[in-house]
């Protein structure tokens, strides 16, 4: 009988791929060059025929978010309206506030987010699995693009970081993802915390010392310090701030400032830290 | 040219489902969770020409994914070999197959396949996986891979009988 044969066979062939699996991952883990190259090398070569997929299967794709996200859309829609009227006077009172912080820096000559040069990009492909949170971007090292470097969208809202880069592709960790980790700070706490990932569609989580102006509203921003991206950028909102029980800290909840489904077009910033 | 255009099927079938989880799942969500197309052909692979081809397929597509993940690289593809070599060998046994045999075992491999990873991100020093979406995913990645297995295996079958053949 054919059958049993081949499941008698198949013990050393799982033993070899088993092996070799353990293998892969003990030398990725050691930083092993070729793992790396070949990512590059398969975000090149994935790119033209993404892209030719993307153009053709583009009607079946939104058909597929069309209905898988339709009783969102609506929901969402109503409430976008809303915030829409109040953003469009609270943008008054902000522009010029902005102004001033400008023309203040410039007196003091502080280098400010709209010193650092960027690169614009669109994003070719969402988050397409559900162990990470990365996007890829139609720039690479072509660009002036590295590892490291923060992406944002709107100016100064956080996206993530570049992770990878090829000769024209960049792959982006989302700060939604469990491996994104940033420095952040709030308006009148004198603690900076760490902010992290933890998951697609949850906000991020922080914590900080108990402190009263620690509250849902409240911004988000890089500290600078004790983190790889510069100061200043949006980080998100205060959503959630619990005292942890027993302990003088505060689990702090802090959604995102960007609609990381619906990123179409993000900025990287061509920054590295200082050594 | 034959014998190469039949030894190519498999490949052929791993690069259409990377270049459909790149393009299509990303944008299908439920539950903040999405499908494991490549998953789903490694498994369907084991029910279509048993453990040892399952494993090698399975292994190829954990292969492919990996290297569109920042994952450790070979996570996916241990994962993946070890649950179709356990499938194909249930479906050794078994020579009177029902209809809803093949959903019901990818269904519920596949729903094994994304603990196991999680488990082995863990052990690897990644425990970011061990929560509770990890448990929609696994609903998620269950539920769509049990929905689309008659194709899936439908398709492997064709892909491994060049195999097949050679082997009888």
């Amino acid at each position: 009988m054919a059958q049993p044969r081949l499941a008698g066979r198949s013990r050393p062939t799982l033993a070899v791929l088993v092996l070799l699996s353990v293998t892969l991952i003990t030398l990725d883990s050691r930083g092993w060059g070729p793992v790396d190259s070949l990512r590059r090398t398969t975000m090149d070569l994935l790119a033209p025929v993404a892209d030719t997929a993307d153009r053709v299967l583009a009607p079946a794709r939104d058909a597929i978010s069309g209905i898988s996200g339709y009783d969102d859309l609506r929901r969402e829609n109503v409430r976008l309206r809303d915030e829409l009227q109040e953003l469009r006077s609270a943008q008054l009172a902000v522009d010029g506030v902005r102004a001033q912080n400008e023309a203040l820096r410039g007196l003091l000559d502080l280098p400010g987010l709209a010193a650092i040069p960027m690169v614009a990009a669109e994003v070719t492909t969402r988050p397409t699995s559900n162990v990470d949170q990365t996007i890829e971007i139609n720039r690479g090292s072509g660009a002036g693009i590295e590892v490291g470097m923060p992406v944002v969208a709107g100016g100064s809202l956080l996206v993530g970081r570049v992770v990878e880069v090829s000769g024209s592709r960049a792959r982006v960790r989302l700060l939604t993802d469990p491996a994104f980790s940033a420095g952040v700070s709030l308006p009148e706490v004198p603690e900076i915390g760490v902010a992290s990932g933890a998951g697609a569609d949850r906000p991020l989580e922080v914590s900080l010392v108990d402190d009263p102006a620690t509250r849902p509203g409240v911004i988000v921003v890089t500290s600078g310090e004790r983190s790889l991206l510069p100061k200043d950028l949006i980080v998100g909102t205060v959503t959630e701030a619990v005292q942890i029980e027993g302990e003088l800290s505060l689990r702090v909840r802090v959604e995102p400032a960007v609609d990381l489904t619906r990123l179409e077009f993000v900025a990287v910033l061509l920054w590295k830290p200082a050594e | 040219m034959t014998a190469l255009a039949n030894g190519l099927r498999v490949p052929v079938v791993l690069v259409v489902a990377l270049v459909l989880q790149v393009v299509l799942m990303g944008d299908f969500r439920i539950a903040g969770a999405t499908g494991d197309l490549l998953l789903l052909v490694g498994l369907a692979a084991a029910v279509a020409g048993g453990p040892q081809l399952g494993a090698i397929t399975a292994f190829s597509a954990g292969i492919l994914t990996d290297l569109t993940l920042t994952t450790p690289f070979g996570l996916s593809a241990l994962a993946a070999c070890l649950v179709a070599w356990a499938v194909g060998r249930l479906q050794t046994g078994i020579w009177r197959p029902v209809w809803w045999m093949s959903p019901a075992t990818l269904g519920i491999a596949s729903a094994a396949a994304v603990a196991l990873y999680a488990l082995l991100a863990a052990v690897v020093g990644n425990s970011g996986l061990l929560d509770r979406q990890s448990l929609v995913a696994m609903a998620v990645v269950g539920g769509l891979n049990a929905v689309m297995a008659p194709a899936a295996v439908r398709v492997m079958r064709w892909a491994l009988r060049p195999v097949a053949e050679v082997r009888s």
